[in-house]
């Protein structure tokens, strides 16, 4: 029995040789390798985007801390305000509206950053088809986003950047499609990688993802008893039969065996170079687990491709769907972001390479202002973070709304109109990753709509 | 009542006109022999004697297998040579008596082919192929026996009465765990894991408890959320009403799910209380809008085949926020099966029947204001149960239930991109089953599995990635896998039973009955992985667990679970592969076997031949039968052949 023991390095080394010899695996390669858009320079930057699933209430993570705000404040949201003597006060650089704000309690490494001028606010941001008013909304004047309130539809609205076209694609796939036009082969694995599952931010025309579960991929394995590797063999003659296979699902599943076979050894190999960081990662939340591997992934990102310049990153937590009992459970999620965030920075300092990573949150929406019995639904409008080196960092950027009963900002019982569309977002950080100005347009086709392009969060 | 005997023209009309599929596609017969290819041992070459000398269930006119090892090659050139001239009955393939020239023709032309191809043994009206396509589609997965039995009957009609009158396997009573372990503590969801998995590899009720997983995949709650992960006996209870009501009636399962303290917890609608002007508190929107977008009647207005409905070139929102509003308040006032009201989750954990029972009302927490939904006027002062039973007519009768639940059906049993024509004639059903009954889930179910496109459909988008779950299940299935007392050591001592003890399949499978991260199931049935797939405007949900890395973990897990001889010591199930190991002799029909049971006889010629060729190459040298059918079941089951049920 112990001879049929698989023998790992023997299995890792045939893998390895096998994959860089077959014809397929140096067409990923080649297509690494193909020579990016004019537009980019050779400094390295990456993307990382932490999806907040459910639906943060952001208006209890930055919410007013002078009297007469607060008292609006607390007096919308009852039982599920947070005491203003709690709250963590901040001095923003530059952000004026009369008033002054402080982050949720149990923020304090995220109070810290802000503080060090690594990490801004951007308030208020959310699904718009063009600037909207109350007044607007009411009348129904304007355009409106479809499935407002809708979990689904609000995260594929925020993936796209783009409320009123069926294109399939996402925001960060299509950026990627401009930044290397020419693939070879797609995907490019090594440009848009995701911890969390296969999503519709980063899906391009040309260019798709790859999947890196937080705690590795395994390499696939077989009992090797019959000599020459021969179940190897016939499993690889399998899936190359399939990818010709005539069935249009079939063939893509075949293929995706195909990438699954030559690109997890690769990955591997790469990560055995990753280094051990001082910082210590949250281990209690599969937020902190997923930016570790995302640092290491950074650190170890010449073994992937060293042609690469530019790569973007999907991270995801579940659990912020705070129907009920929401200041336990939001809390302790917000707990999660705030320890993970600063964790994953301080991962990026000790690489020396903070100004060039820059770290944003997403969710699908905020929750409405009102409360139910002590939860909140589904709202419209919120707050995000944003963090990194190049950030202009201790700031609050986009307008602050006014949480109140009958606030003119609120619509359909306490639902925040957003005041900076996701595109306005988004464009700001395609702007900082290196794409033109008429690339920004070709991926954001709605943004010629809002008057301000670039939201200034970074430079 | 299928192709028996052939309906009278008038009545063959009438059908047609009222949209019933199943005679709609004629026998074809490819020889003209006399004999329907659904039935023909010998398709392509004409054979009336349906001759077949070794009953292997190939007809000797396409039989010059003599080796049995799946290829007509020069080893049976030489087998053949040593039988001419002689009354060797395999030799002769046109069945006159004696081995001749005329035979040694008929060699030539199966020269390098596979035998066959063959549709099922005489008699039945359906092929051993046709039955496992059906099965894959209507059970966990499969077997050799069920293939047999259905052929047997003949007809899917049969199978289906068979299946819709035998008595429900129910879950939570099948939980063997205690409720509290010897300290104290609950133990948790390892007895309704041990339940599932017993009841999808071994419960006659194969069928419904099909549909009930499909169900569990619409309707979704999940134990991967704080409250309900130690509370096993509401999760089961949850699903054993999916159970129930997978053969009854869409109006009972919407109550019953709706008034389900497991939903309730869930979904909030448990302790939604009524809207307090005082504390600025509104109703609890969760479970109202839930129920409407994913398990009802969704977003936008469909037509009957559950195409959007388009105004002005928009489509049609199926309801506003206004209507949320006013269901939320609808579904307020209703809480634990107590004397007493608690809006607390789990304020009354220790009491474990009231954790089963359906919620009740509680007039005190109800919003008793007019409302009005979808257009409908709620007048003031209706009761907490009567707002409630009212709403569920509402949405039962919206005409959007019909296509919107049909073609989630048939996307979780039969294919993930239904022709509109396929979703049309089964919402039909959904809205009249014939009897003027609107919601009988068996006759869905029936229309979904009974359907031209269903049973017929080779399209080269027809069919679905098998889920993860299901891939196991099947396996364990089709090779009498069974259970064992515990066997790893970090197992707990309240499983000291004979199980499979698989109780954390979402690591490796992404997957594992009523766990999945949200309300969006592990899938979303819109889905559509970049690629061929998505160029070609078509969705794939199981995708989106099967990326790159997900495959390997699912794969190196399946390999495992099937090369259990020691390699690794703790494998839940053991399988019984006795008769394919005596089949090994023939490796031809081994690989048959595996084609009918496994990928339901859509195995490619080329593939066939590259497992022949590894049998041939490494037999020698494996020099264990036993071993080296586990090496085929893996390297089937890890195919993309197999991981695309056709």
């Amino acid at each position: 029995m112990k001879n049929n023991k698989i023998n790992r390095r023997k299995f890792l080394k045939w893998n390895l040789a096998t994959a860089l010899g077959s014809s397929s695996l140096l067409q990923v390669l080649d297509g690494i390798s193909t020579a990016h858009a004019a537009s980019i320079n050779d400094e390295y930057k990456a993307l990382v985007c932490v999806f907040l699933f459910g639906g943060n209430d952001s208006f209890n993570m930055i919410a007013p801390k002078n009297n007469s705000a607060y008292n609006q404040y607390a007096n919308v949201r009852q039982g599920i305000a947070i005491n203003r003597n709690e709250l963590l006060a901040i001095s923003p650089q530059t952000y004026d509206d009369g008033n002054t704000y402080g982050f949720h309690p149990i923020m304090t490494e995220i109070q810290q950053l802000f503080n060090q001028n690594k990490l801004s606010v951007i308030a208020n941001v959310g699904t718009l088809a063009e600037p909207l008013t109350k007044a607007q909304y009411e009348a129904k004047s304007k355009k409106i986003p479809p499935q407002l309130f809708s979990h689904a539809d609000q995260q594929d609205l925020w993936m796209k950047a783009n409320t009123d076209t069926i294109n399939p694609y996402g925001w960060a796939g299509r950026m990627t499609d401009f930044l290397y036009p020419n693939p070879s082969l797609s995907p490019l694995p090594a440009v848009n990688l995701t911890t969390w599952q296969a999503n519709l931010w980063q899906a391009g025309i040309k260019h798709s993802m790859y999947e890196i579960p937080a705690d590795g991929v395994e390499p696939l394995y077989f009992p090797w008893h019959a000599g020459d590797y021969a179940m190897e063999q016939a499993y690889r003659d399998l899936y190359q039969l399939g990818t010709n296979d005539d069935h249009i699902l079939l063939s893509q599943f075949a293929e995706t065996q195909q990438r699954s076979d030559s690109l997890t050894e690769i990955i591997n190999n790469a990560l055995k170079d990753a280094p051990t960081f001082a910082t210590k990662f949250p281990n209690n939340n599969r937020l902190g687990k997923q930016l570790e591997m995302v640092a290491k992934l950074i650190a170890i990102r010449d073994n992937l491709d060293s042609n690469i310049t530019r790569q973007i990153f999907f991270v995801g937590l579940e659990g912020w769907d705070t129907h009920d009992n929401q200041t336990a459970k939001h809390s302790q999620q917000l707990g999660h972001l705030s320890k993970s965030l600063n964790a994953f920075y301080a991962a990026l300092e000790e690489q020396g390479i903070s100004n060039q990573v820059t770290t944003f949150t997403a969710s699908e929406f905020g929750r409405s202002m009102t409360p139910n019995n002590n939860g909140t639904d589904h709202g419209w409008g919120g707050h995000n973070l944003v963090m990194g080196g190049s950030v202009n960092g201790g700031d609050i950027f986009g307008t602050m709304p006014k949480l109140q009963q009958n606030s003119p900002d609120a619509v359909e019982d306490g639902r925040i109109i957003p005041t900076s569309s996701v595109e306005q977002y988004a464009a700001t950080m395609a702007n900082w990753f290196g794409l033109s100005s008429s690339e920004i347009n070709s991926v954001f086709p709605n943004l010629h709509r809002f008057p301000v392009k670039n939201l200034g969060f970074l430079s | 009542m299928i192709n028996k005997s052939s309906p009278k023209p008038v009545t063959f009309f009438l059908l047609l006109i009222l949209g019933f599929p199943f005679f709609t596609y004629a026998a074809t017969d490819t020889d003209a022999d006399g004999i329907p290819d659904t039935r023909d041992n010998c398709i392509d070459i004409a054979n009336s004697n349906q001759y077949d000398s070794n009953n292997d269930g190939f007809g000797n006119a396409c039989d010059a297998d003599l080796d049995n090892n799946g290829l007509v090659s020069f080893a049976d050139l030489n087998l053949f040579k040593s039988a001419f001239n002689t009354n060797n009955p395999d030799a002769d393939f046109d069945g006159n008596g004696s081995v001749s020239f005329a035979d040694l023709n008929i060699f030539k032309q199966l020269f390098n082919k596979p035998p066959g191809p063959a549709g099922s043994s005489p008699g039945s009206n359906l092929s051993r192929a046709d039955a496992s396509r059906f099965l894959a589609q209507s059970t966990y997965g499969p077997t050799y026996s069920d293939i047999l039995h259905l052929v047997e009957l003949g007809n899917y009609e049969d199978w289906l009465d068979e299946q819709f009158e035998l008595s429900p396997t129910y879950h939570r009573p099948r939980i063997k765990t205690p409720v509290y372990d010897s300290r104290g503590e609950l133990t948790g969801q390892y007895g309704r894991l041990d339940a599932w998995w017993d009841i999808a590899v071994s419960s006659k009720d194969q069928l419904r408890q099909r549909v009930a997983f499909a169900l569990s995949e619409i309707m979704v709650i999940s134990d991967f959320s704080d409250p309900l992960e130690t509370h096993r006996d509401t999760v089961a209870e949850y699903y054993d009403i999916l159970v129930k009501n997978s053969f009854g009636n869409f109006r009972d399962l919407l109550e019953d799910i709706t008034l389900s303290p497991a939903m309730g917890v869930y979904l909030s609608m448990l302790g939604n209380d009524k809207p307090d002007p005082s504390t600025n508190r509104r109703a609890d929107e969760n479970y109202a809008r839930e129920l409407l977008q994913l398990f009802s009647i969704g977003l936008v207005e469909l037509n009957l085949d559950g195409s959007t409905k388009k105004s002005r070139n928009k489509p049609i929102p199926t309801y506003n926020q206004t209507d949320i509003e006013n269901l939320a308040r609808i579904f307020t006032g209703w809480s634990w099966n107590l004397d007493y009201y608690t809006g607390g989750a789990w304020a009354w954990w220790d009491n474990h029947q009231v954790l089963i029972q359906p919620m009740v009302a509680f007039s005190e927490h109800h919003d008793f204001n007019e409302k009005t939904f979808l257009g409908n006027s709620f007048p003031a002062d209706q009761s907490t149960r009567q707002d409630l039973d009212q709403a569920l007519d509402i949405i039962f009768n919206h005409p959007n239930v019909g296509p919107f639940i049909s073609k989630q059906l048939i996307m979780r049993l039969v294919t993930s991109n239904p022709s509109s024509a396929y979703v049309k004639r089964v919402a039909k059903i959904f809205n009249n089953d014939g009897q003027g009954t609107r919601g009988n889930m068996k006759a869905v179910v029936k229309a979904i599995l009974m359907d031209q496109e269903a049973r017929t459909s080779s399209s080269n988008h027809f069919g679905k990635l098998r889920e993860p779950l299901l891939r196991l299940t099947h396996i364990w299935r089709a090779f009498k896998a069974k259970g064992s007392k515990p066997i790893a050591p970090w197992m707990p001592s309240f499983v000291n039973y004979v199980a499979f003890h698989y109780y954390w399949p979402e690591s490796e499978f992404s997957q594992a009955p009523l766990r999945s991260p949200s309300v969006f199931n592990f899938f979303r049935p819109d889905f559509s992985p970049a690629g061929k797939i998505k160029k070609a405007n078509l969705v794939a949900p199981e995708f989106q667990i099967s990326s790159e890395s997900r495959i390997q973990k699912l794969y190196s897990a399946l390999i495992t679970l099937i090369f259990d001889d020691g390699f690794h010591e703790y494998v839940p199930a053991k399988l019984n592969l006795t008769t394919e190991t005596n089949l090994m002799k023939k490796p031809g029909e081994l690989i048959n076997r595996l084609d009918l049971i496994l990928t339901s006889g859509n195995m490619s010629d080329g593939m066939r031949n590259i497992l022949l060729n590894y049998i041939n190459t490494n037999r020698s040298e494996i020099n264990d039968d036993k071993r080296l059918v586990r090496d085929l079941i893996i390297l089937i089951t890890t195919s993309a052949e197999y991981a695309i049920q056709r």
